[in-house]
Formats: structure tokens, C-alpha cells, sequence
């Protein structure tokens, strides 16, 4: 188990006008090798969640335990956050804004010169996480990251932590402000960052149908709750609950729903646009098929 | 009447220097009052360079931008210029001023200098075109993203803009802040006849509008209705664009030989069409 989460709540501004209750009697259990879809309202709860996780936020009640790590309201013994953070990365929302060294080589560089590798190596890392978050090594590495576009910034801020090569890997919104091809670039790429840099990776997301490409366990927060925690192919059974709670439904399950009401039903579970895709395909195919048989035996 | 126009704009930050960016490369571009138009472009392709251009935020290196007859690089009407065209940016959070929700939307026109009475009278009327008029005494900080967002139009909506620049406004949101924010628009375009121009990644959201113009690297590739610009998907994708996710599933459909038009754009005509052929 990666990371076991108890019964943590959590009130920004306590004892002041604007306290509010952030987190309330959260527990979730995260497994080595999860694929972990958050989904939620804005306020509801996920950036404040995760961010107890790499230990940016001190629980204020309950526990969070990543690998051999405590961390608690407790004041001793001190968490050693360093090697928290070093295998926990975590992709903040707007990343962006945390950019703040004069090249991006240097800003890539931070996080491996803090793991006091040597020069060659970090010079490899930062080419490698460069050119997987899609962005022209050599064209970019000297310019100033504050001049970038929004989309090339947050490719900079996302290869500082791949840099890192993390076990668990957190990203917060990660394609938010991308454009489609870039939203593509970060998709595949998380995908191949599961496989071959972080086992477990946990990704939050305003966009079901981006989650439904990849996470193979969908937890939905709704005030300062965990509302579910279900493997993906069950979220169809819940979009009633999903749309009260202001949530969209994919895409597909919509299509495939507003099919269902005209009569065809596909056998197999459609939560992804390439399930439906081929639901669709298999069942013209069928009809098509069957229909060109009964033609040909019409011509004898 | 068209009441933007770009003649042969091109922008070029740090000009003459080592690191000069070519961020728009000779744009011509007339916008219609009262029109509905969506932009989209690649990351970099100079979106939000052209959006400041219309406020005169920048100014061009060389061509003209004119805002109701007037060119953005005349000082003396810099001040008219800003008052017709508002801008709302991405980060809701970054565009809250006060902690009243009241004294937020009424900084704007505080600072034109426009009479306390009607202060009061556009604050309310802000508030309420993006019905938001219970809110008046709350606070910014507590509200959604959706809720801040809608604060942060009624807050340029109180300048009585003629136009209203939309840069990823919606980016940040979740689908219902989504929701919120796009029919609060196109109600000001439909109820109040402001031109909105909206620059946005999502393309379901081009759907919206009357008018899609496509960037690519600083230049104007595509200007035409959204179906027609999605009708022309393979040019789309050479430049790191995508159509709405229901015209993709048609578009791969009828690459795999089912027989269905690729410029559907909408769920119900997708589903209509599929009940024939299934
Ligand atoms: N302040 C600046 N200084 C130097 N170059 C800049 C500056 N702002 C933008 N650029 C460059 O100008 C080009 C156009 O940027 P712009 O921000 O207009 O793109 P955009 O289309 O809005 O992109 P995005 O979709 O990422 O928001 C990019 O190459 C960008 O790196
Ligand atoms: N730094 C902060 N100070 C005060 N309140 C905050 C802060 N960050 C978040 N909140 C509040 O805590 C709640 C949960 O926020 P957050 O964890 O950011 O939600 P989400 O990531 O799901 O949008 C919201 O009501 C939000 O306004
Ligand atoms: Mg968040
Ligand atoms: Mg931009």
C-alpha cells in the first residue's frame, strides 16, 4: 500500500470569519499500481486532499501514512518530508505560476540538483523530461519561463517533477488550459509515465471523459467528502448522482444512454468514447454482415 | 458594422533582441457588432497577444488596430478604447479586488469616475445579468470557481463595455461553473447585443458561436461558421486542433466504413443518424 489515509479533516482559516471546512472524516486507502481518477466540484475538497499527501498541509485531525511516512497533527517525531517529496511528485494546478528560475534548464533542473545528483545526470534528465512533456529542447531550454505561453509553461512546470521520477506521481488539473494536441500529449503521457516512471499516479480532472482514457478507479469528492470510490466500469451505475452533484457524465455514457432510449443497447460496458466507438462498429458490422448473407442467399 | 478591425498587424515581443518572438505575423481581421465570435489556437499562437491588442494592453509593432474608429496607439482615446472593451482573463482568483462582493464590481467604474447613483445602479444591474444580485453582500473568497468567474464579468460588465474579450475564462472551471459562465455570455450577446469574443481550448464550446476564427503560429488560418471550420478536420489537427469529441466519434465511424456524415456536431443529430444505421 502506497498510501492509507484516516479519517483526516481539515478547516483553512480555523477561528476566523472565513473558517471553512475543507476535508471532512476523509479514508482512503491508495494501492501500489493504482490508476486513481479524482473528480469533484471546484471547492470540494481534491487540492486540499492531495496536498496532505506530499505533506504541503499538516493534518489537523486524522492521518495520512505514505510508504513509511507518518504524517499527523502530532508535533513529534518531525516527518522527513524531504524523502516524502522525493517520492511523492506532485503536479500543482496552475504549476505555472511556480516557475520562477531565469532559463528553463534551470528551472527543470531543481528538483534532481536537490536530489544531489551528478551534472551529467541531471543534464539527461531535464533533456529527457523536456522532450517527453513534447517541448523543443534546444529551442526552449534558455528562454525565460515567464515568457512562455500558458501551455508551454505548464509542460516546464511538468517536466521539473518527471525530472524527479517519482513512484507516486500526483497531478492536479494537468491539462487544464492545454490545447487539444497538447491535452493528447499530457494524456499519452501520463500513460506512459505510469509505465515506465511512476506506478501509481493519481490525477484530478474537471474532464470525465479525459479520466475515463486512463484511470481504472474513479473517486468523486463532493463536499469535502469522498461521495464514491469505485472502479471505473461502475461509474455508469452512478450518473444520477453525478449529474445531481454538478458533475458531467462522459460523454459516451450520455450517447449510449440516449441510444438505449431509442432501443439499441450495446452487451459490453461503455464508460470511454473508444468503448463506444467500438460498440458501434461491432454491431453495424453485425447487422451488416448478417444483411450481405441474407442478400447473397436472396441472389441464388 | 464592423467594429474591430486589424490591418496587417504583426507583434513581436522583445523586438530586436536575441529572444524577439514573432507572436503575430500580419493579421487582417474585422468583427461585427454584436457577433459571437469563438478563437482557437494552438498554445503560443498568439490568442492572448491579439486579445490585449484589442484594449491596447499592447500595441502593434507595426499595422493598425482600430476599436470603433479609433487606433489604439492614439493616447488621447486609450481611455474610450478600454471603456468598450473588456477583458476577463482565466484565473478567477487573480481578478477579486475587494472582499465585498459590491465594492468588487464597483471599482471599475470608481475608477472612471462615473457618479456614485449610477455606481449603485450598475452594480446592480452587473450583478444581476449574471444573477449574481443575491451575492452583493457576500464575500469573493468563499465562492466556486463557476461564482468568481461570473463575479469577475459583472465586475468588467459595470464599465459598460461594447465587447467583452473572454481569454480561457472557462479553463479553470467545473463543468457546471462551465455551464454558468457560457450561458451568462450568451445571454449579454443575445439580451444586450455585446460582441463577445471567446478564446477557448474547449471546441464543444466554439460550437457557440456565430463565427470561429483558427490561429496558427500568429497568422489567421481558418475564418468561417464552427461546422464549416470542423468540417475541415484533417487541416485541424495539422495544427494541434481537434473538433468536438461527438464529431471525432463520427469522423472515426466513418473512417471505419459506416456511412455517416463527419460535420455532425451535436449528440442528438450523432444519435439520430446512428438509430438509422443500427
Ligand atoms: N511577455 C512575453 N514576452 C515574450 N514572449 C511572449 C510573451 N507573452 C507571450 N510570448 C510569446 O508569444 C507567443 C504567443 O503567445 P500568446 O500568449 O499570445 O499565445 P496563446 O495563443 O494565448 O497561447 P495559450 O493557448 O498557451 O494561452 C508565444 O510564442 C509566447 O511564448
Ligand atoms: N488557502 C486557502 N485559504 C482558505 N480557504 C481555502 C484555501 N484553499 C482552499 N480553500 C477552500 O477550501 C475548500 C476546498 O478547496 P480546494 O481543496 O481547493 O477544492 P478543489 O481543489 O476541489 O477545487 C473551498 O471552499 C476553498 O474555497
Ligand atoms: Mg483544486
Ligand atoms: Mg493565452
Amino acid at each position: 500500500m502506497s498510501i492509507v489515509v484516516k479519517n483526516l479533516s481539515f478547516t483553512y482559516g480555523v477561528g476566523t470569519a472565513f473558517a471553512k471546512k475543507a476535508l471532512d472524516d476523509i479514508n482512503l486507502t491508495i494501492n501500489d499500481g493504482d490508476f486513481v481518477g479524482i473528480i469533484g466540484h471546484t471547492g470540494s475538497g481534491k487540492s486540499t486532499f492531495i496536498q496532505h499527501i506530499n505533506g504541503l498541509i499538516k493534518p489537523q485531525e486524522g492521518s495520512v501514512e505514505v510508504f513509511d511516512i507518518s504524517l499527523t497533527p502530532a508535533k513529534k517525531p518531525k516527518p522527513d518530508l524531504r524523502k516524502l517529496r522525493s517520492s511523492v511528485g506532485m503536479v500543482f494546478q496552475y504549476p505555472e505560476y511556480q516557475l520562477f528560475e531565469e532559463t528553463v534548464y534551470k528551472d527543470v533542473a531543481f528538483g534532481p540538483k536537490n536530489l544531489g545528483l551528478s551534472a551529467e545526470e541531471i543534464e539527461e534528465r531535464v533533456k529527457e523530461a523536456i522532450g517527453l512533456v513534447g517541448l523543443d529542447y534546444d529551442a526552449i531550454k534558455d528562454r525565460a519561463p515567464f515568457e512562455l505561453s500558458g501551455g508551454q509553461k505548464r509542460r516546464v512546470a511538468i517536466a521539473g517533477i518527471i525530472a524527479m521520477r517519482p513512484k507516486v506521481l500526483i497531478l492536479d488539473e494537468p491539462s487544464a488550459g492545454l490545447d487539444p494536441y497538447g491535452k493528447e500529449q499530457i494524456l499519452n503521457l501520463i500513460v506512459k509515465l505510469k509505465e515506465q516512471c511512476s506506478p501509481t499516479i493519481i490525477v484530478i480532472s474537471h474532464d470525465i471523459d479525459e479520466i475515463t482514457r486512463f484511470a481504472s478507479r474513479i473517486v468523486v469528492f463532493n463536499d469535502s467528502h469522498v461521495a464514491y470510490d469505485v472502479p471505473m466500469t461502475e461509474l455508469f451505475e452512478h450518473q444520477a448522482e453525478l449529474v445531481e452533484m454538478g458533475l458531467d457524465i462522459p460523454q459516451a455514457v450520455k450517447i449510449a444512454k440516449a441510444l438505449e432510449q431509442k432501443g439499441i443497447v450495446f452487451d459490453q460496458p461503455i464508460v470511454s468514447l473508444s468503448d463506444l466507438y467500438k460498440a458501434i462498429v461491432d454491431r453495424y458490422n453485425s447487422i451488416h454482415v448478417d444483411k450481405n448473407a441474407f442478400d447473397e442467399e436472396e441472389n441464388h | 458594422m464592423s467594429i474591430i478591425k486589424l490591418s496587417n498587424v504583426f507583434y513581436t515581443y522583445n523586438k530586436d533582441t536575441e529572444e524577439q518572438v514573432h507572436a503575430l505575423q500580419g493579421i487582417n481581421l474585422e468583427i461585427e457588432e454584436g457577433s459571437f465570435v469563438a478563437l482557437v489556437g494552438h498554445n503560443g499562437s498568439g490568442k492572448s497577444t491579439l486579445a490585449k491588442l484589442l484594449n491596447g494592453l499592447l500595441l502593434p509593432t507595426s499595422g493598425s488596430v482600430n476599436i470603433y474608429d479609433m487606433d489604439t496607439t492614439n493616447p488621447s482615446t486609450i481611455y474610450e478604447i478600454r471603456k468598450n472593451v473588456g477583458m476577463v482573463f482565466q484565473n478567477p482568483d487573480n481578478q477579486m479586488i475587494a472582499s465585498i462582493v459590491e465594492d468588487d464590481i464597483a471599482f471599475g467604474p470608481e475608477n472612471l469616475g462615473v457618479p456614485r447613483e449610477e455606481i449603485i445602479e450598475r452594480v446592480d444591474w452587473a450583478l444581476s445579468k449574471v444573477g449574481m444580485l443575491e451575492h452583493k453582500k457576500g464575500t469573493p473568497f468563499k465562492m466556486s470557481g463557476g461564482q468568481k468567474q461570473r463575479l469577475a464579468i459583472a465586475g468588467v460588465l459595470a464599465i459598460k463595455p461594447r465587447v467583452l474579450v473572454l481569454d480561457e475564462s472557462t479553463a479553470m472551471l467545473d463543468p457546471q461553473g462551465r455551464r454558468e459562465v457560457l450561458s451568462v455570455v450568451k445571454q449579454l450577446n443575445q439580451d444586450e447585443k455585446i460582441t463577445i469574443i471567446n478564446i477557448t481550448h474547449y471546441m464543444d464550446e466554439a460550437l457557440d458561436a456565430d463565427r470561429l476564427i483558427v490561429m496558427n503560429e500568429g497568422k489567421i488560418i481558418d475564418d468561417d461558421t464552427p461546422k464549416n471550420v470542423f468540417s475541415r478536420y484533417a487541416q485541424l489537427e495539422a495544427v494541434k486542433l481537434a473538433t468536438p469529441p461527438v464529431t471525432g466519434l463520427a469522423i472515426k465511424l466513418n473512417q471505419a466504413g459506416i456511412p455517416i456524415d463527419t460535420n455532425i456536431t451535436t449528440q442528438s443529430e450523432l444519435v439520430e443518424k446512428l438509430c438509422q444505421l443500427l
